[in-house]
């Protein structure tokens, strides 16, 4: 059987502008020759429980230096704090803060469903899909990046074929 | 810098790769349900479910079958839910988890409301999805009314008192639920199995599956085949 593509609900609607052939390459960095981080892909889940969502996202760093992210705020939260899901070893789903998250040179952290996410608590909106949201990333070598994060369906919405 | 990711050219410096946004899951259990972008041929486990139409079985054959909690929850409208009598014959899928959890929870809920929605009427979609939140001083009826309706309007949730839900969580043969200590800001994590137990009709569990890593085709694939009552 052929493998077909397929590409998440999320990326799609990431994506919504450009010709799918998102699938089409390997992960390639040919022009990665970047000077500074940033962060790609910046995404919100839709809150089912309207005081707590996740932060999605790749913070994409070309520079030849390592750097640390310290901290994240948004001024829609009350709290933003770094977590990472993970299965302790009796097998239950936790989170665990990341507190100096590394983020090693010429690398890409995924913030991705059922891993790292930053948790916001204390919404002071109702977010509905689509709406942006402020960010602030604090790195201790990079300094403040700002960034537009959309909300979007929750998590790891299941793939789908772009082609059917 | 980003301010809209959808103008992102595809060309640009970070290409989203499905394989390894989902994929790389860190919770260290198996992505297979995770597929990635099947165009590179990767050599994970992806490969015994390379097609968007799932062919084989998600999830984990338990043998002998798990038995259903033996206990009485309270339901979303404060009334009290015998689970084995409630849920007697019934394709029934349970899910323990909590509504301040911003990302197993809601990824798994997620992924089952739009299976269900992907089997519309069909066989399958008769499947009822319980979810007991287990985090008892959050996790009020009036919360998982509001939680839960905003995945499908056929999500049930339960609670109970901490012996209950304990009971039931035993029964289940998970881990004892962990509620961590408040941080300075009063949040706290919840560690609680996150398996999903579909029972069949004969009102036992043979399948579980790891929730957060469930692909919607994989559901799509079974859920039908559980409501037949097959289950391998």
């Amino acid at each position: 059987m052929t493998p077909r593509p397929r590409i998440p609900i999320l990326v799609i609607a990431v994506l919504a502008t450009i010709t799918v052939a998102g699938c089409g390459s390997s992960d390639t960095r040919a022009d990665a020759a970047g000077t500074s981080i940033s962060i790609e892909y910046p995404m919100v889940d839709q809150p089912a429980n309207p005081d707590v969502t996740a932060v999605r996202m790749v913070v994409h760093n070309p520079t030849d230096r390592a750097d640390t992210l310290l901290s994240v705020s948004s001024p829609i939260a009350r709290v933003a704090a770094i977590h990472r899901s993970e299965v302790d070893s009796a097998g239950r789903s936790t989170m665990v803060e990341q507190k100096d998250l590394p983020i090693a040179a010429r690398s890409d952290v995924y913030f991705e469903p059922s891993g790292l996410h930053v948790m916001l608590t204390g919404l002071d909106r109702k977010l509905a899909l689509g709406d942006e949201v402020p960010l602030t990333l604090t790195f201790r070598r990079a300094g403040k990046i700002g960034v537009m994060a959309t909300v979007v369906a929750p998590g790891t919405v299941p793939e789908t074929d772009h082609d059917r | 810098m980003t301010a809209d990711p959808a103008a992102r050219p595809e060309t640009g410096p970070t290409r989203w790769s499905r394989r390894r946004f989902l994929g790389t899951a860190a919770s260290g259990l198996v992505a297979a349900g995770l597929a990635a972008c099947s165009l590179d041929q990767s050599t994970g486990p992806d490969e015994n479910h390379p097609a968007a139409t799932a062919a084989s079985w998600a999830g984990t054959l338990v043998d002998p079958p798990l038995a259903k909690p033996t206990v009485t929850f309270t339901d979303m409208n404060g009334k009290p839910f015998p689970f084995r009598e409630r849920t007697k014959g019934q394709l029934t899928l349970l899910f323990f988890g909590y509504t301040s959890c911003p990302d197993v929870c809601p990824v798994t809920l997620k992924l089952l409301a739009n299976a269900l929605d992907s089997l519309a009427t069909g066989p399958g979609s008769e499947a009822q999805v319980l979810f007991v939140g287990v985090d008892v001083a959050r996790d009020t009826p009036a919360k998982l009314k509001e939680y839960l309706g905003s995945f499908n309007p056929t999500f049930l949730g339960l609670t109970g008192t901490e012996e209950v839900i304990g009971q039931a969580n035993r029964e289940m043969k998970m881990a004892p639920i962990v509620i961590e200590a408040p941080d300075k800001d009063g949040n706290y994590v919840v560690g609680h199995g996150s398996q999903v137990f579909a029972f069949t009709e004969d009102d036992v569990a043979h399948r579980i599956y790891p929730g957060d890593q469930v692909r919607q085709e994989q559901w799509v694939h079974d859920l039908p085949l559980l409501a037949k009552g097959t289950y391998r």
